[in-house]
């Protein structure tokens, strides 16, 4: 399946682009997702689909538009 | 104050949002009855205690615990050699050690925490923590810190963060002026002095979970910061962040949580800290104090042609929120004007003073002292009123912003200022300024406006929201935004219940709890509202469809043929066809079926931000105009503000009793800004860290205040409602200064206005003794 992935932050400096479409096999997971990105640290980290976060089990969707963003706070 | 509107029986009333509901959690807090942690106590609980750096800049070259584990009663001491996982915290940048091992930075920094079974043990404990310091040169001017020989709190140098933004030409605007002014203002290093200090409670759960009950203004972040330093994963920590007594930016930052959590992983028990009103004053996060250089130019007509600006800002010995501070205040420095011509250059510097980050306005009250006064010396100079010169350069629906991006959100701006000309205090001016108490005593009148955005302008911004029904068809709405005092919790209510079409009774909130709630992001940025009203109406529209299908199934009605109505839905065909919420809901939880949904909302944003920033711009902002009648004793300096005039545009208005609470509540937090409130530091030392030598307002300093709205309805966001939470603080310490040189004829570069600076400034003119203005 094919999903567009947005990475902002630390995780996207090490990447050409910050915004991929991936190729994932079926019943791809999170995990899945953030172990072909280079990221660091995973437990300091959002993964949103639709404005919901998602956990490393989550299933992922053909289509999907996944954020992975660095807490972070502005004002 | 003008609480005018009448409060509404939530009993018999089908609309909710609009209404002034009475607070859900008003009764409880006013009568004493809700416990904050600072009042919890388990069985079988510790009581912790940090023991804090003794130099503000200095190398540790050991750190001995034996003299403090062996005081009676202690049951831990842990220290950096303790943090299992990474010991660092920081929201943006981890520089700030949970627990120091090669230097102190700051008089707050941590060396050693202690667990005890008597708070007086751990007091004593902390006390015998030995240190042997080598003491190091202290740099707590930023303007030394920006030097390359001066001392360096952080290896990587001094400079936190450099932001320029540059546009147009401004010497070509400055060539074209009529008038140009330059002047440099200063501001105060304020304290949030909520009125409880930080405070939690943490212990390990019967499954070997920590948990976490702690004031913060995120459990979700907390929790993801805990996890970090521990070195376990998120979903071993619970963090439940409600009640807070108060917080206004100062709880978005790691406080006490991860001590805590080291503590109770460490003894297996309840461990409870509250810090001393004097430790929140040396440890706590600051207002950042800014160096602001503004050379502003305007053609004959009062246009403004260029602005350009220089901000230094002490974000003290870490980074916190610094680089984002900055960015706000790069964003407010042009206040809500059309500008052709920019430029900006911004420094965030690292000195050994107390850590900076949020509060309250986030960068935007220190900016916008310095561009509304330097406005006001272009109008006199020109021989314009100071409100039509305002009325002439603000921002208008469907214009571009400064920075080249199209406001998406209403632009009330204009609306405000009509509203404060046609004001009693405006149109009266002359009469109020003519009634000064004594002959020695003289009055002034200023008008000033304000802008900020709400939210994280570009960054990404997301919210979720739950909602469940009940087996009696109630609603328990979960949203992880605490309620930090803004009456967030009767608004979400409001909200749910229109959406829900109920009563505003069978509406619970659950909230700030990870177990619980999902993650609706933070109480900040004036953004609570926004994010967790549009996560709820778009968990109620799942919720709704939800219940449909069960209606549709139990009246055996197609789901298009059925309407929505007051805790029913009945069939379009025939009304008597009809089934209630309490029926669904006892259908769905009898048959095992679905009772939950959870929905999200992301925030929309720019794809990129302006080149040389990190969140601007914003797609909407909030907005106001601000009026201040003062009367200055020009024997003592002593500045009494007499009235106060508010007409904010934050869009749609939810519960317009509360609405004024904020602006009432923001506007006396920027009367202290403006008048009082500034930390004292010498060489590093915190001189100003208790109520008796740190003044806030108190009710006798408190003015006769109004509040005229102008309900705009945004389009930025579903809901037509903005931010509000910060906007009423904006434009009241330019007020203010601008209303004492109208009284006085002495302008002021430094706030706060204290009676020494104003008599000074009234000995000197043109604040020569104060600052370094010129014009």
């Amino acid at each position: 399946m094919r999903i567009k992935v947005k990475v902002f932050g630390a995780p996207s400096l090490a990447l050409e682009k910050k915004e991929l479409t991936l190729e994932l096999a079926e019943n791809a997971t999170i995990e899945d997702l953030l172990n072909s990105l280079p990221v660091k640290d995973r437990n300091y980290l959002y993964v949103v689909r639709e404005g919901i976060r998602l956990n490393s089990k989550s299933k992922i969707n053909d289509g999907d538009e996944i954020l992975v963003v660095p807490p972070i706070a502005g004002g | 104050m003008n609480a005018t509107t009448e409060l509404v029986n939530a009993s018999v009333k089908k609309k909710w949002v609009g209404e002034s509901i009475v607070r859900k959690d008003g009764r409880g807090k006013v009568t004493g009855e809700t416990k904050f942690f600072s009042d919890m106590a388990l069985p079988n609980m510790l009581y912790a205690k940090v023991a804090r750096s003794k130099f503000p800049h200095a190398k540790i070259r050991k750190i001995s615990v034996e003299k403090a584990a062996a005081v009676p009663g202690v049951v831990a001491v842990l220290t950096h050699k303790d943090v299992l996982g990474v010991n660092a915290f920081g929201i943006l940048i981890p520089d700030q050690p949970v627990l120091c091992f090669d230097k102190v930075r700051c008089l707050g920094d941590s060396v050693a925490v202690v667990a005890a079974e008597t708070l007086e043990a751990a007091e004593r404990a902390a006390a015998e923590v030995e240190v042997d310091y080598e003491p190091l040169l202290v740099v707590s001017d930023p303007i030394d810190a920006m030097k390359p020989d001066g001392p360096k709190v952080h290896e990587k140098g001094n400079i936190l963060r450099h932001g320029t933004i540059h546009v147009g030409n401004v010497d070509a605007g400055f060539r074209e002026a009529a008038v140009v002014v330059e002047n440099t203002y200063r501001t105060g290093r304020q304290m949030h002095m909520y009125l409880e200090t930080e405070a939690g409670i943490g212990l390990v759960d019967e499954q070997g979970r920590v948990v976490l009950y702690a004031g913060g203004q995120s459990p979700y972040r907390d929790q993801m910061q805990i996890s970090r330093a521990l070195g376990i994963r998120p979903e071993q920590i619970r963090v439940i962040s409600t009640p807070v007594g108060g917080a206004f930016g100062g709880k978005e930052e790691n406080t006490v949580q991860i001590h805590l959590a080291m503590l109770a992983m460490r003894t297996k028990r309840p461990v409870k800290m509250v810090w001393t009103r004097e430790e929140s004053g040396v440890a706590g996060i600051k207002r950042h104090p800014m160096i602001v250089t503004t050379k502003t130019a305007a053609n004959r007509d009062g246009r403004i042609t260029a602005n350009q600006v220089r901000i230094i800002a002490d974000t003290g010995a870490y980074a916190s929120l610094g680089p984002t501070v900055l960015d706000v205040a790069m964003e407010n420095s042009c206040g809500p004007y059309r500008i052709p011509n920019i430029d900006i250059d911004a420094y965030s510097v690292y000195t050994n003073n107390a850590v900076a980050g949020a509060f309250r306005g986030f960068g935007a009250p220190q900016v916008n002292f310095a561009i509304e006064s330097n406005i006001d010396i272009i109008a006199e100079k020109l021989g314009l009123d100071r409100l039509e010169i305002r009325k002439r350069n603000v921002l208008r629906e469907g214009d571009v912003g400064p920075f080249g991006y199209k406001i998406m959100g209403s632009v009330g701006i204009y609306a405000t200022l009509q509203r404060a000309e046609r004001s009693n205090l405006w149109m009266n001016r002359d009469v109020y300024k003519s009634k000064a108490s004594n002959p020695w005593s003289k009055r002034g009148i200023a008008v000033t406006t304000g802008v900020k955005g709400f939210g994280f302008g570009a960054l990404p911004d997301f919210a979720a929201a739950s909602i469940q029904i009940t087996p009696t068809g109630k609603f328990v709405v979960g949203i992880s935004c605490p309620e930090i005092g803004q009456g967030g919790v009767t608004a979400y209510s409001q909200i749910a219940a229109d959406a829900l079409n109920c009563d505003i009774s069978d509406v619970y909130l659950a909230s700030a709890d990870s177990d619980l709630t999902p993650d609706t992001g933070t109480s900040s940025s004036s953004m609570g509202l926004v994010r967790s009203g549009n996560a709820i109406r778009t968990a109620a529209a799942k919720m709704n469809e939800l219940l449909l299908e069960a209606a549709s199934r139990i009246l055996g009605e197609q789901k298009t043929k059925l309407a929505l109505g007051q805790s029913m839905i009945s069939s379009r065909r025939s009304p008597t066809i009809s089934v209630t919420y309490v029926d669904i809901a006892q259908h769905l939880h009898s048959k095992g079926e679905e009772t939950r949904v959870v929905a999200g909302f992301e925030v929309p944003r720019v794809n990129k931000p302006v080149e040389g920033s990190l969140e601007i711009p914003h797609l909407s902002y909030m907005y106001a105009t601000a009026i201040a009648l003062v009367e200055v004793d020009t024997l003592t300096g002593v500045t009494k503000v007499l009235q106060f005039y508010l007409s904010p545009d934050s869009g749609r208005i939810i519960n317009p009793q509360s609405y004024t609470g904020q602006c009432e509540g923001a506007i006396v937090q920027g009367l202290g800004f403006a008048l009082t409130e500034d930390t004292q530091i010498e060489d590093g030392q915190i001189k100003t860290n208790n109520f008796t030598t740190y003044i806030i307002p108190t009710i006798c300093d408190i003015p006769e205040i109004q509040v005229e709205p102008v309900e705009t309805q945004d389009t930025f966001t579903p809901l037509g409602a903005k931010g509000l939470g910060e906007i009423g603080i904006v434009p009241v310490g330019s007020a203010v200064a601008n209303a004492i040189y109208d009284a006085t004829r002495a302008r002021l570069f430094t706030l706060p206005a204290t009676p020494e600076r104003v008599y000074e400034a009234i000995k000197g003119k043109e604040g020569k003794t104060v600052g370094k203005g010129e014009s």
